[in-house]
């Protein structure tokens, strides 16, 4: 019996070194939540292994947990990225042709945020004007001055001033 | 039942869901995109990890065995949830590869790619 425990152990090891190459080298952020959901579910997994080997309970609410905080965790993070990058409806939705390769969430914090403000100005009307400027730095999300520096861009032609209070918050 | 049955039982119900989990880890790996890499990533593991989950609770007392059960149904139910929100954010955002597709039901747009002002909240 110690050897059933053993090994299926080792195999869950085994799978989560398996999937932390993909959380690695995940291309987009979904496969990174995909990849950590399954991560934590092979917790649970481990630990009710462990439950089976001592035949106590008493880890049993840490299994609750990491289920309920797997479940939190993908679904939060899967809304987040909604909500920064599904386009708006006036857009053409990503169809058939696909759209170029997701852009990547690296490096660009410190450039593309000052020259847009600059050019949201003009556009904008007085009141907005501290807005940028002042959630730029707030906001730590490497990815969101790219997207709002597309969003301006295609959005303006169709819907000039009052829009703009909703997305930017 | 004998405790040596039910240890057989527990034996193989156990390594059979490691060996789950251990295909559905390797199908994250090998699978293309998004979409394709969700399956293996909701059906094996939850087939894995009830299978644990019984063969845990074969070994157990009966109070702790429905805590096991408890959690198993959880698994049950916020796998397909996960599945659907990150499928369908995949789609949305252009996260996945067209050219993979068989049919692509959504290509003339969604149901809510109607008038209304941007809501994410409506299923796709």
């Amino acid at each position: 019996m110690p050897v059933v425990y053993a090994s299926s152990l080792a195999l869950l090891t085994a799978a989560g070194l398996i999937t932390l190459v993909r959380v690695m080298l995940g291309p987009t952020e979904l496969d990174r939540v995909v990849a950590l959901d399954v991560l934590v579910v092979l917790v649970v997994a481990a630990v009710a292994v462990e439950v089976a080997r001592t035949r106590e309970g008493f880890n049993l609410a840490l299994l609750g947990s990491g289920a309920l905080l797997g479940f939190l965790g993908a679904v939060a993070a899967a809304r987040l990225v909604e909500l920064r990058d599904v386009p708006p409806p006036d857009r053409p939705r990503p169809g058939p042709p696909p759209r170029p390769e997701p852009r990547q969430p690296g490096p660009p914090q410190p450039g593309p945020p000052r020259p847009e403000p600059a050019q949201a100005e003009p556009a904008q009307a007085d009141p907005t004007r501290s807005d940028p400027r002042r959630a730029d730095p707030a906001r730590a999300d490497p990815a969101q001055p790219d997207l709002r520096q597309a969003d301006p861009s295609q959005e303006d032609p169709g819907q000039p001033g009052p829009r703009r209070p909703g997305p930017a918050r | 039942m004998s405790g040596a049955a039910v240890d057989v039982a527990t034996g193989v119900l156990l390594l059979g869901g490691a060996a789950f989990c251990v295909l559905g880890a390797w199908g994250l790996v090998r699978f293309p995109d998004v979409p394709a890499r969700l399956h293996a990533a909701t059906k094996p593991q939850t087939i894995g990890l009830l299978a644990i989950l019984a063969g845990a609770a074969l070994q157990v007392d009966l109070q702790f065995a429905c805590g096991l059960a408890l959690v198993g149904l959880f698994q049950l139910v916020t796998a397909p949830v996960i599945a659907q929100r990150i499928s369908r954010t995949a789609y949305r955002t252009g996260r996945l590869r067209h050219d993979l597709l068989l049919t692509d039901e959504l290509a003339d747009g969604p149901p809510d790619t109607g008038d209304e002002p941007r809501r994410v909240d409506r299923g796709v």
